[in-house]
């Protein structure tokens, strides 16, 4: 493959899957800036390797993910929105609509790492051994963070408790 | 429930609405190309550092002013990394050894040079060549500036290398083998043999005093033929350097410049060392088994009352040195390496200046402006660390390599795949 045709499969690939992409940083970040900057680092990176890149999606999503979690990326991550200590006080029986802002809000006040495994247990549906593999952790690290995680939604909003009571998936292997 | 978590966060990442701008692949590899160009700059301005460091730094020094320096009191064995002498010249050396695991038979022996500020440099001989217990193979001139070595060559090719410690260069000089420097180092005396001096066959030859640096022959003596003329031959130019003590064997000869001989007599000990005449010339002093010193007459070879030497001190040192050498005087005192191991002022009672390590097998001590007291030495200075040792075009060379392979692809691809076998 030539540099003209690496071109043209990356933009059809950034065409394809970048929305896709983008709710996954959005994920990892919380903020629609910073969630912009992971994607498009992630993208750069696999754009100089294209030529030789086997699973383009494979390979930006683990970009996306092992970025989120890196300490040197944490340096340049923008500073958190002032948020105060209190939940937002919300109806009696929320809506959807509330429980989306609610869990937006608390996803951002979980540690990088909490995020990552997350989004993958939950939005990408992993198993606890694919989300070891794809952020180069242990399989107890897994299940230790998304415990704290979920206990972590579960203080900051007693409406999230509804979304998280029941245990965390047991292991599946896919 | 927290399939519902899932649903929640779907709904989240539906609504973040982000966008992502074009032309990114231009944009990364525009950004790659100006991180390795940033690289390959850092990367020759290192290298480039590298080449001009050197000649930043004071080598080679210029000879020593005239001053003194202390001895340490302990020389240690060379540290890791010392660099050569020829890549960190010293102004001059304070002492030179050669150690037993530094001796490989057939191969050169390396030799430390310790100079002042505790500076240590390596040196590695052009040859291989050979101590016996009347023959040394390291000859430091007094003030410390030149190291005479023996260059044998096979049947009567016997030559010396002289080399200044203050450049690393070596000349050779076709006069003979080392025997002896003069006390004040400007002339030293060298052995030509007719023929293999080493084997049993009666050979003479001649000994010639030559001008140093220049190696001009001054004037000759000769040698009496005998059986191994090398194993038991020493000799010893008088302070003013008018005459030559000559020992083969049992019997000593002084010579004066015309060649004539002044006296011979048969002796019981050996020249002791290339300042065996006395500061005044009046004695010659042999040293025994026992560790004294045997003055002759320096006029008549007489033999004269036994001065102090190191009786009663433990002997030290390998069998095949000499016992006492004297190697300098301060005022009437003899400085004095004993066993190859220690450098005694023979005072009464006799005091260790410096101990050499246990492994020294030859050992030679510049006495020449040394301050009376030794000093406790400190950290071993091993010179400039190995880098900056490498020669300029090797430096160079490295850099062009490392800018192709930075700033060209196929290069580089040709290296992984090299890398990785295909």
């Amino acid at each position: 493959m030539d540099t003209r045709q690496a071109q043209a499969s990356f933009e059809e690939f950034v065409a394809g899957r970048s929305a896709a992409l983008a709710k996954i940083a959005y994920l990892l970040t919380g903020h629609r800036e910073d969630a912009e900057d992971l994607l498009q680092a992630a993208l750069c990176r696999a754009a100089v390797r294209w030529a030789r890149i086997d699973d383009p999606e494979a390979y930006v999503r683990r970009i996306l993910f092992t970025q989120s979690v890196s300490w040197w990326r944490a340096l340049r991550r923008r500073p958190p929105e002032t948020l105060t200590d209190e939940p937002p006080t919300l109806a009696a029986a929320p809506t959807d609509q509330d429980l989306r802002l609610v869990l937006d809000d608390a996803l951002r006040r979980l540690t990088p790492k909490q995020r990552a495994v997350l989004v993958l247990r939950f939005y990408e549906d992993l198993s606890e051994s694919q989300t070891a593999e794809q952020l180069s952790c242990a399989v107890g690290t897994v299940k230790s963070q998304t415990r704290h995680a979920l206990a972590r939604l579960r203080e900051l909003n007693p409406h999230l408790a509804t979304l998280v009571a029941d245990q965390p998936r047991s292991v599946v292997n896919r | 429930m927290t399939t519902e978590l899932g649903r929640i966060m779907h709904e989240v990442a539906d609504n973040a609405g982000m966008r992502i701008p074009s032309g990114l692949f231009a944009r990364a590899r525009r950004a790659r190309r100006r991180r390795l160009a940033a690289l390959a700059a850092v990367t020759t301005l290192l290298i480039a550092g590298g080449i001009i460091l050197p000649v930043w730094q004071p080598s080679p020094p210029v000879p020593a002013e005239p001053g003194t320096d202390q001895l340490p009191t302990v020389l240690e064995s060379p540290p890791a990394g010392t660099a050569a002498l020829d890549d960190a010249p010293m102004p001059r050396a304070l002492a030179l050894y050669a150690t037993a695991d530094q001796f490989l038979p057939g191969e050169n022996s390396p030799l430390t040079v310790v100079g002042s500020g505790d500076r240590y440099r390596a040196y590695d001989r052009p040859e291989w060549t050979f101590a016996s217990n009347w023959t040394k193979t390291i000859l430091l001139s007094p003030d410390g500036r030149y190291v005479l070595m023996a260059r044998w060559g096979s049947g009567n090719d016997t030559r010396s290398r002289l080399l200044d410690v203050a450049t690393g260069d070596v000349t050779t000089l076709d006069a003979g083998a080392p025997l002896a420097w003069s006390p004040d180092g400007a002339v030293a005396a060298l052995v030509h043999y007719d023929g293999d001096a080493t084997s049993d066959d009666t050979v003479g030859g001649q000994i010639t005093v030559v001008a140093v640096p220049t190696g001009r022959g001054l004037w000759q003596v000769p040698l009496i033929p005998l059986p191994g003329a090398s194993r038991e031959l020493s000799a010893a130019l008088s302070p003013d350097g008018s005459m030559l003590a000559v020992q083969q064997r049992d019997q000593v000869a002084a010579y004066h410049r015309d060649g004539t001989v002044a006296w011979r007599a048969q002796v019981t000990g050996q020249l002791a060392g290339r300042a065996a005449w006395t500061p005044d010339g009046r004695r010659l002093l042999l040293s025994d088994e026992e560790g004294r010193l045997l003055p002759l007459d320096a006029a008549s070879g007489a033999a004269m009352p036994t001065l102090p030497g190191v009786e009663g001190v433990q002997r030290v040192g390998r069998e095949l040195t000499p016992l006492v050498e004297v190697v300098g005087w301060r005022g009437e005192t003899a400085l004095a390496v004993v066993g190859n191991q220690r450098l005694y002022e023979l005072s009464e009672p006799p005091r260790v200046l410096l101990t050499a390590p246990d492994t020294v097998y030859e050992l030679d001590v510049a006495t020449a402006r040394i301050g009376p007291e030794p000093r406790v030495p400190g950290a071993a200075d091993p010179g400039p660390p190995p880098p900056f040792r490498l020669p300029g075009w090797a430096l160079m060379l490295v850099a062009v390599a490392v800018i192709v392979l930075l700033s060209r692809r196929r290069p580089r691809r040709a290296v992984r795949d090299w890398l990785r076998g295909t």
